[in-house]
């Protein structure tokens, strides 16, 4: 499955809803969302804590399952795939980077970046090559054998970064990639980000509270309450 | 405190999971303590009956002066608490006795006056011919076989000096005296043997004793005898009278200490109204005072064999403790965070621990009362089992509350001690190696294990101890062996996963990735890296599964030794004994062989008086062809280690002789040397001189009463003594219960036959320990295993998934799809298994095989090794596995349903 090359966009939302069943009574999370990400745009999507901005991440990566709606992956319907169809999206054309970085506790710096290649079924020599290749970009070459507790938060999360560029996604989906970090380190991990996708090309969606690091992106989404306050 | 006790309710209530977690071993821990003590309890009850089984007479109260009044006694007896039956007997020496116009007559004998109900109320004195009839006497078999006298002839006895004229009595029946012990019991009061067996005996009607004999014996002189071991002075009387009591059993305490009270309370309350006149003889607290002995060698055995289960599933709760500490400091963090203080916190714990204690106590009951119904069926719901079980229920809440400190309040305590403390934030990063592994205490347990068994072995605590009727002494020593063992070698598994696990991480990686693919490195990588975590998991189940089959191996080895044990005892798998005076001859073997389902039968001649030397020894006369074709003739009862090779070299040559190796101890006899010995005719009464060639050794020879001092052929025999006489049948079947009446039927109307086989027959003359029936105890093991194996695996997973659903979320948001899940999962949970498993046997195997050298002790025929019950350990191991696989189905279940956008947003 790959974005096809004439889809008018790279991510576009039609009336997406997310509720959740609270016991008695229902929490609004989403509702009638509509969004449309051009291919290698970098949008910023901000709003206050438990607006929903997470919620739409999820909703753009195939994580979740909306309640109403729709989500289109460079044309395609990411919901009316099967499950195995939304996997191997994952895997080729979305790539993730977390707030926590959520590196794998167990496995070294390179077999952390060369995780999504071997889920994809890579070849060995070719997974460390590649991830051989991007450590080195984002800096950190040499530090292939340390394992993730042994490192700062800004050198993981340079790990997040080369492990979701590592399968050369179209779409970028970056959870709040600063909220951990200090200034200096943010200001270099959000210049690594905003070029390494620039160069590639791809289309990069940053969940942020700071308007600062959101000042970055060439378009800002506000969503509040579920819903978004300015035009898509 | 009410207040923090809700708090602690709803607590347990609001994570269900974790209490779960906490009770499930303390569920199977309380579960299988109460099922063990009420095991325990079983059997000491039914060790009891059958340690009282064979008594024939509880009681004898003899009359110590010549004054007492022959009725008075039994009159005052019969009245008494717990009497059933009180039988009196009159007793006499005679110098003589000879049939009348025949010249052989007999040594000294004895004769007993014995009314007519005594033969109905004591069962061990057959009338096997003629009857009884209050104008005649009997006598018994042998004698009669060996003076030629039979119903109708007449008697002549001489007594000792002072009576001169001989009495005559016509003979009306004969009595087999085959099982007569009991009428001639008589220990010495200071400690010793006591009397022996009186070859020629007669039986008189008391009216008949009473009219001829009593008025002329009385006016005899009483006189003293050093008697028995100790020499002690005994008075013996011209006509003593006894009283034969028969008690009611039912209503004797379970516990042979109480019973033991009991009896010696009746003893005195019979002694009592004849001060200095009456001796009472307790034949039942005799025997009680020895199974006493083996009812606590039989706890500590049900006690070592179970304990550990308990232990590990106890432990269960406490693994369950430490894989939830992360939890418990977010707790912690809350509750400081409202005000608490560390008084409020140790509370909470102390009334959570109460909760998950009475919670675990009450679910361990039912399991336990559940898993009892299972394996021993609806029939155990007896009154007398559900007040046997009280007690143990007691107990067993008691170890459940006992336990859950252990397992969870004091962990628990240590672990918030330390963080208000703050000692969490001021520990070194260093990590040190536990103070075990410090001091090797892996390697000195298991050398202390092996010094233990050494010094046991060379001080002769292995040598079988129990000699007829005596307790068996099972030293704690014994006990000590195995248990240094299991815990050096727990310690040494921790060790070497350790190392394993650390140092052995490319390996392990190499093996799983050729198992499982690529996911089968990332599964290695993980468990090598949380190697404390699944170091656990490994060491409790491997631990529980030790347990199982160091059980299953026990109790198979156990059957395996008692079923050598009765059938060495027996012969065969059934044994006829005809009377003495049945003079059946080999020929019977034959028709034997004709009933269905007989596989084998032979015939042996004894002659229980033959003299080696001056000595009167028992030698048997044997058919070697088809001996060794019926007679239970295991390898390891003969010297050179082969029965065929033994008994091969006896027929082959015809006056050879194969003897017991006391015998060649005692003689001096080597294989080739010749032995004479001078067996006994009973048609002339004469001995015959015979010169024989030792051709082998046994240890043990299958023959009648594990008297089989020399063995000879038959053949030889038959010429050397003139009789062609057969004594008694082996027979060999698959069905002795159908075997048994079918000889009855065929042969019982004419012939008064004693049978026995392996399925009846009891070791009376040996130690109640070979007599416990551990069935019930192996269904139980093998339920509980199969469950604490399951459950420590399913722990882990579980807890395992609670911990790494953070990292599950990252590995399905990269893409890794369910399949490659499962695999992950498959490949941790099956390595854990597979290294546990081989653990396990190995471990087991290593600790039945030391408390297989208990049995050393307890049989007769000490065993040869282990006995592997294969259907028991595929029963064992496929439960195991299975509850394996339903702690990975379910773990997979719960990775399924991983909702990975709100795992994600989890801090």
């Amino acid at each position: 499955m790959t974005i096809s090359a004439g889809a008018p966009f790279a991510l576009e939302t039609r009336d997406l809803s997310r509720f959740f069943d609270l016991g008695d009574h229902q929490v609004r999370a989403l509702e009638g969302v509509n969004l449309r990400v051009q291919c290698g745009e970098r949008v910023a999507i901000v709003g206050p804590s438990g607006g929903g901005k997470s919620t739409l991440l999820a909703l753009l990566g195939g994580l979740d399952a909306p309640s109403a709606g729709q989500v289109f992956v460079g044309g395609a319907d990411l919901y009316a795939m099967t499950e195995r169809q939304r996997v191997q999206l994952r895997r080729g054309q979305l790539g993730y980077i977390f707030q926590g970085y959520d590196l794998l506790p167990a496995l070294t710096v390179l077999e952390n970046v060369e995780y999504p290649l071997l889920v994809a079924g890579l070849e060995p020599h070719q997974r460390t090559r590649r991830a051989t290749a991007l450590l080195n970009e984002v800096g950190l070459g040499g530090k292939e054998d340390f394992l993730p507790d042994e490192l700062s938060g800004g050198q993981q999360q340079r790990v997040g970064i080369a492990r979701c560029l590592v399968t050369e996604p179209s779409v970028v989906l970056a959870d709040e990639p600063t909220g951990n970090l200090d200034t200096t380190t943010t200001d270099a991990i959000l210049e690594l980000l905003r070029v390494a996708t620039a160069e590639r090309g791809m289309t990069l969606v940053m969940v942020t509270h700071d308007p600062a690091i959101a000042a970055l992106a060439d378009r800002i989404v506000r969503i509040q309450d579920g819903r978004l306050e300015t035009k898509a | 405190m009410i207040a923090l006790f809700c708090y602690a309710a709803r607590g347990v209530i609001r994570q269900p999971l974790q209490t779960l977690l906490y009770v499930l071993g303390l569920t199977l821990a309380v579960g299988l303590f109460a099922d063990t003590l009420f095991f325990v309890d079983l059997s000491q009850r039914d060790m009891t009956k059958n340690a009282l089984a064979p008594v024939q007479v509880d009681m004898v109260a003899r009359a110590t002066t010549p004054d007492l009044a022959p009725n008075a006694l039994e009159q005052t007896l019969k009245g008494q608490t717990l009497v059933k039956s009180a039988e009196p007997v009159a007793v006499a020496d005679f110098a003589s006795l000879s049939k009348v116009g025949a010249g052989v007559s007999s040594a000294a004998g004895r004769v007993f006056a014995l009314p007519q109900s005594y033969y109905q109320t004591f069962n061990f004195l057959p009338i096997v011919a003629g009857k009884f009839d209050p104008s005649g006497a009997m006598i018994g078999d042998a004698t009669a076989t060996q003076l030629g006298i039979k119903v109708g002839d007449t008697l002549e006895l001489k007594f000792a000096a002072g009576i001169t004229q001989p009495y005559r009595v016509r003979v009306s029946g004969l009595v087999g005296m085959g099982v007569s012990e009991p009428l001639f019991f008589n220990p010495d009061p200071a400690g010793g043997e006591g009397y022996g067996v009186v070859a020629d005996v007669v039986f008189l009607p008391p009216a008949t004793f009473e009219r001829d004999l009593a008025p002329r014996l009385s006016k005899l002189p009483v006189t003293t005898s050093s008697v028995g071991q100790t020499g002690s002075n005994v008075v013996l009387l011209p006509v003593e009278r006894q009283v034969h009591l028969k008690l009611d059993q039912s209503g004797l305490n379970a516990d042979p200490a109480k019973s033991l009270k009991q009896l010696d309370a009746l003893r005195r309350s019979l002694e009592q109204p004849f001060p200095g006149q009456v001796r009472v003889q307790n034949n039942l607290a005799l025997r009680l005072g020895n199974a006493k002995k083996d009812i606590l060698a039989a706890k500590m055995l049900f006690l070592f064999l179970a304990i550990p289960g308990v232990l590990l599933a106890a432990y269960l709760s406490k693994y369950a403790v430490e894989l939830s500490s992360d939890s418990r400091r977010v707790e912690l963090s809350l509750l400081r965070v409202r005000g608490a203080g560390m008084k409020d916190v140790l509370l909470i714990t102390a009334f959570t621990a109460l909760l998950i204690a009475v919670l675990g106590s009450v679910l361990g009951l039912i399991f336990g009362a559940a898993t009892l119904l299972l394996t021993l069926g609806a029939g155990i719901l007896t009154t007398a089992n559900l007040e046997l079980i009280a007690p143990s229920v007691g107990w067993a809440v008691l170890g459940g509350f006992a336990l859950t400190a252990l397992a969870f309040l004091l962990p628990v305590w240590a672990q918030l001690r330390a963080e208000i403390a703050g000692a969490r934030r001021t520990v070194t990063r260093v990590q040190t190696l536990p103070l075990w592994r410090r001091m090797n205490a892996d390697g000195l347990m298991l050398i202390a294990a092996g010094v233990v068994l050494y010094v046991t072995d060379a001080n002769g605590g292995f040598k079988p101890t129990g000699t007829e009727g005596t307790a068996v002494t099972l030293s704690f020593y014994l006990f000590l062996a195995p248990f240094l063992f299991w815990i050096g070698a727990t310690l040494l598994l921790i060790r070497l996963l350790d190392l394993l696990l650390t140092r052995g991480a490319k390996p392990v990686a190499r093996v799983l990735k050729t198992l499982f693919g690529e996911f089968g490195v990332v599964a290695a990588r993980g468990m090598t890296r949380r190697s404390n975590g699944v170091g656990s998991a490994v060491t409790l189940t491997a631990l529980s599964l030790s347990f199982g089959v160091a059980l299953s191996l026990f109790l198979g080895t156990y059957a395996t030794q008692r079923a050598g044990d009765i059938a060495y005892i027996v012969g065969s798998d059934v044994r006829v004994t005809p009377p003495a005076s049945a003079n059946l001859t080999p020929a019977f073997a034959d028709q034997l062989l004709t009933l269905p389902n007989v596989k084998g039968a032979t015939s042996m001649a004894r002659d229980p008086v033959a003299l080696i030397g001056s000595e009167k020894k028992s030698v048997y006369g044997i058919d070697v062809p088809s001996f060794l074709k019926t007679a239970y003739l295991p390898n390891a009862m003969f010297e050179n280690g082969s029965a065929a090779a033994t008994l091969g070299a006896l027929a082959k040559t015809p006056n050879g002789v194969i003897l017991a190796r006391d015998q060649a101890d005692k003689y001096d006899i080597n294989v080739g040397d010749t032995v004479l010995m001078r067996l006994y005719n009973p048609k002339t009464a004469q001995y015959v001189q015979v010169k024989t060639l030792a051709v082998g050794i046994y240890t043990y020879l299958s023959t009648s009463s594990q008297d089989a001092d020399f063995a000879l052929n038959r053949d030889f025999m038959t010429r050397a003594t003139g009789t062609s006489g057969a004594n008694l049948f082996l027979v060999k079947t698959s069905d002795p219960a159908g075997v048994t009446v079918s000889i009855q039927t065929q042969f019982g109307a004419n012939l008064t036959l004693k049978l026995e086989n392996v399925l009846t027959a009891t070791k009376v003359d040996s130690s109640s320990l070979t007599s416990l029936n551990l069935n019930g105890l192996g269904g139980l093991e093998r339920i509980y295993t199969a469950l604490i194996v399951a459950s420590s695996l399913g722990v882990f997973l579980i807890s395992m998934l609670q911990s790494r659903r953070k990292e599950f979320g990252t590995m399905r948001a990269l893409g890794t799809d369910d399949r490659q899940l499962r695999q992950l999962l498959a490949a941790e949970a099956l390595s854990i298994s597979s290294v546990s498993l081989a653990a396990g046997v190995g471990i087991g195997a290593g600790i039945a095989a030391l408390f297989v050298m208990l049995l050393r002790v307890i049989f007769l025929i000490p065993p040869a090794g282990l006995t592997w019950p294969v259907t028991d350990l595929s029963l064992l191991l496929g439960l195991s596995l299975l509850g394996m696989g339903l702690g990975v189905l379910l773990a997979n279940q719960a990775l399924s349903k991983l909702r990975v956008s709100e795992v994600l947003r989890e801090a």
